[in-house]
């Protein structure tokens, strides 16, 4: 029964929600309610691999358990997509935590950057891993998508725009503020949601 | 529970696993703008996709009575997913006649017009062929060629012979 929960957990539920986090983290909605799919930046794709590290030293996705010589074909290839998966959700999940432009894409990845390596030398358990990383996932969030936002809204208020374009005259333009719609800022939230819940199984399952 | 359905847990999820990865690959590639434009390259992918026909006769009525933004509005809700030529040619081609003048052309309209028959023509995959005897213009080539010479400055721009030029 073990064998076949864990085959459940490894092969549809964690690769279906790490698959749906990489399709949510790249949603981003301009003010006029279009969709834009964003794919991830090489600077995402490298902190998606250090999150791996770090969920690995952490025990919560332990590679050597989903893909190695002594497993047979088909586990190593659902280990293979899990993987593949975790990386490209985690990016995109960075990506959508990320300002796409100016100083603070800097400032976000310098702070996400920091984070890992923390945590990589910390080396916390399980719980403590997954309760940094709900941390650094809500702080990030609140930065980006209701901090920035407000600073740059993306309605038509006159006063807004006139002082988001005034705050951008001062600073040369290097705070690179974007207008997003309202809807943006919902879907990074799932989108990191969903990620921390497919840790938080593979941790609870011990995968 | 033998080691057979462990197996068929692991294939079937590995196949969903791939489809749903292909998928999102290719929401990332076609870059769908809304929602319907999903459901409506879906459906056209399995043939089930349908032009809602009153809503583009209403389109034509509007669009031959020169009320051309009520004629854009009844052909998006005609083809909310922009997926049929037809549509979209007809679309490009109330740019045209809207973006048209005697003395000068509006080059904002003609480049919305461009867009629309690009889609059109990539739809048709080759020129789209309109069956109505009251357009001039029944081919996508066609009204390409007029909008870009709208859009061309040349000396044809100060010619005052212009004037006496015809809306097709």
């Amino acid at each position: 029964v073990n064998d076949t929960r864990r085959a459940r957990l490894e092969a549809v539920a964690l690769p279906l929600l790490l698959l749906s986090a990489a399709l949510l983290g790249g949603i981003r909605t301009t003010p006029d309610g279009a969709l834009v799919f964003t794919p991830p930046s090489l600077m995402a794709l490298v902190l998606g691999i250090l999150l791996l590290g770090a969920a690995a030293q952490a025990g919560v996705i332990v590679p050597s358990r989903l893909v190695s010589a002594a497993r047979p074909t088909l586990a190593n290839a659902n280990g293979s997509v899990l993987l593949a998966a975790f990386v490209v959700g985690a990016a995109q999940v960075f990506g959508a935590l990320t300002p796409s432009r100016g100083i603070f894409t800097l400032v976000a990845n310098f702070f996400f950057l920091t984070a890992l390596l923390l945590m990589l030398t910390a080396r916390p358990d399980g719980p403590r891993f997954l309760r940094s990383l709900a941390l650094l996932f809500g702080a990030a969030l609140l930065g980006r998508h209701v901090l920035l936002a407000q600073l740059a809204p993306a309605g038509d208020n006159l006063s807004g725009r006139l002082f988001a374009r005034a705050l951008e005259g001062v600073t040369l333009g290097a705070l690179g503020l974007e207008r997003l719609g309202s809807a943006t800022g919902y879907v990074a939230l799932a989108a990191a949601a969903t990620l921390w819940i497919a840790l938080w199984l593979a941790q609870s399952s011990d995968a | 529970v033998s080691p057979r359905d462990e197996r068929t847990v692991r294939a079937l999820g590995l196949a969903l696993s791939l489809t749903y990865g292909a998928a999102i690959f290719w929401v990332y590639v076609a870059q769908p703008q809304r929602v319907s434009d999903v459901s409506g390259a879906v459906a056209s992918r399995l043939g089930t996709y349908q032009v809602d026909r009153e809503a583009f006769e209403a389109g034509k009525r509007h669009f031959f009575d020169d009320r051309f933004r009520e004629a854009r509005i009844a052909f998006e809700r005609a083809d909310p997913a922009a997926r049929d030529a037809r549509t979209r040619f007809y679309v490009a081609y109330s740019f045209y006649r809207e973006g048209w003048g005697r003395f000068y052309h509006d080059d904002r309209l003609y480049e919305q017009g461009l867009a629309a028959l690009q889609r059109a023509t990539e739809l048709a995959g080759g020129v789209v062929h309109a069956d109505d005897d009251r357009l001039l213009l029944r081919t996508s080539d066609e009204l390409r060629a007029e909008l870009e010479r709208g859009i061309l400055r040349d000396a044809s721009d100060v010619d005052p012979r212009r004037v006496f030029d015809r809306r097709k």
